[in-house]
């Protein structure tokens, strides 16, 4: 199988996680978030490579000597990289286990994507803008119960230590006390590493 | 030291470290280049190509290569452009970003023959170093080009470079074949050299920036958000390869 490969990003340094990280960032995204920094990574006339596994694989092995000597390997991005679960684990099974793989994700896709990715990544990083239904449907333009839903089942199924979430402070969406009560929710949920950042605005 | 001169101090640390560990020769030269750079140029690349091949040797002989892990430390202690939650959860905020990289400069590793890469390719730019603008005839020339060090107002909408993409295409259908461009000056801008190369150049050297011949050497400047930008599409060629 193939996937639409937007772009791959290399030597990324402490970045997207441990070590020298390459991004690689597919086509295709469930939002339409207001401040999208990539909104090329939905729009219908982007440039993109279909490429399979082994294909991508092949291009990025290139620094497969960065990835294991500091624990770093590829980070998939986008778009929505969950949009691919069975690309990623064809990914998986060829670079192997020592590369350290990781996803930054909406999670605002089908469970089974999830799961099956779960069996490939190691870490997640979830963009999870708001707990707030309302300031995510304004936001994102979609709802988040599946968002919600997804992150309590992984945090289940791989454990806190796996995953990181985003907590963005988005001008004009929400406030500070809109974040804090994500984070209060997120922590009874189990999860325990935040990213704690303001989207930037003109 | 500029992000880019960092990044390519930790790459370089990280390439010595594994030769050391795995008693590769390995002499890297300095460089000499002043200005902003992507932190990656061809000797560098030919450097991991090099100890990339000299391993596969190793392990093709039978004998234990040990790459994993060796050189955790240089990233542990080198915060570039991380988030600073993230940084505390893993407790390296506040550490050094430069100290981990101190190594001698010319080390000659034990019992090793200096290595002398191919030739390098130019990696310097020009003597009068041509900036965004300059190259663009009078014609196409439809807004005012940036300063460098300066951002122009209508370039910073929130998580939108797209206007970034048409002018950077504009200066390419500016130039003539064979030269080179050196882009500054902006801030929140990532030039993502792969994507173009996967579209235009038959893949011999990757990390190339080159749309219509044109080699482009784009530098920005760090604003602590620049990495989660990503600036990849619409760098095609005319006849969209």
């Amino acid at each position: 199988m193939t996937a639409p490969v937007i772009t791959c990003d290399r030597h990324r340094i402490a970045t997207d996680g441990v070590g020298v990280t390459t991004l690689v960032c597919f086509h295709g995204c469930p939002l339409r978030c207001k401040y999208c920094i990539n909104p090329f990574s939905f729009a219908p006339d982007t440039r993109r490579a279909d490429m399979t596994a082994e294909q991508l694989y092949q291009k990025v092995k290139v620094d497969e000597l960065y990835f294991l000597a500091t624990g770093g390997g590829i980070t998939f991005g986008g778009g929505e990289p969950l949009l691919y679960p069975e690309y990623l684990s064809e990914f998986r099974a060829l670079c192997g286990k020592e590369w350290h793989l990781c996803a930054e994700t909406s999670l605002n896709v089908p469970w089974e994507h999830v799961e099956r990715a779960a069996k490939c990544i190691d870490v997640f990083y979830v963009d999870v803008k708001d707990t707030n239904s309302d300031i995510y449907r304004r936001y994102t333009g979609q709802e988040n119960g599946q968002v919600l839903d997804n992150l309590e089942k992984l945090t289940e199924v791989v454990g806190p230590d796996r995953i990181v979430v985003r907590l963005p402070l988005i001008p004009e969406f929400n406030t500070e006390s809109d974040r804090e009560s994500s984070r209060i929710l997120l922590m009874n949920m189990g999860l325990t590493q935040f990213d704690r950042f303001t989207y930037k605005i003109p | 030291m500029n992000k880019g001169k960092r990044k390519c101090e930790i790459l370089k640390t990280i390439r010595c470290q594994v030769a050391k560990k795995n008693g590769i020769p390995y002499t890297y030269t300095e460089c000499t280049y002043q200005g902003e750079c992507r932190g990656t140029c061809p000797k560098c690349e030919e450097e991991l190509r090099y100890l990339t091949r000299e391993l596969e040797k190793l392990k093709k002989s039978g004998k234990q290569v040990a790459v994993a892990g060796v050189a955790a430390a240089v990233i542990g202690t080198t915060a570039v452009g991380c988030s600073s939650d993230f940084l505390t959860d893993l407790g390296l905020k506040n550490q050094t970003t430069v100290g981990a990289l101190a190594y001698t400069q010319q080390e000659e590793l034990d019992g090793d023959v200096a290595y002398i890469p191919p030739e390098p390719e130019e990696t310097e730019p020009p003597e009068e170093v041509e900036v965004m603008g300059d190259m663009l005839p009078p014609e196409v020339e439809e807004t005012e080009p940036p300063v460098p060090g300066e951002v122009p107002d209508e370039y910073v909408t929130a998580g939108e470079p797209m206007p970034m993409l048409h002018t950077i295409y504009d200066v390419v259908a500016g130039l003539q074949q064979g030269e080179t461009v050196y882009i500054g000056g902006f801030e929140r801008i990532s030039i993502q050299n792969e994507w173009s190369q996967w579209y235009t150049s038959s893949g011999e050297s990757w990390d190339i920036f080159t749309v219509n011949d044109v080699q482009i050497i784009v530098t920005y400047y760090e604003d602590g958000w620049s990495d989660s930008v990503a600036l990849y599409a619409e760098l095609t060629t005319e006849d969209g390869q």
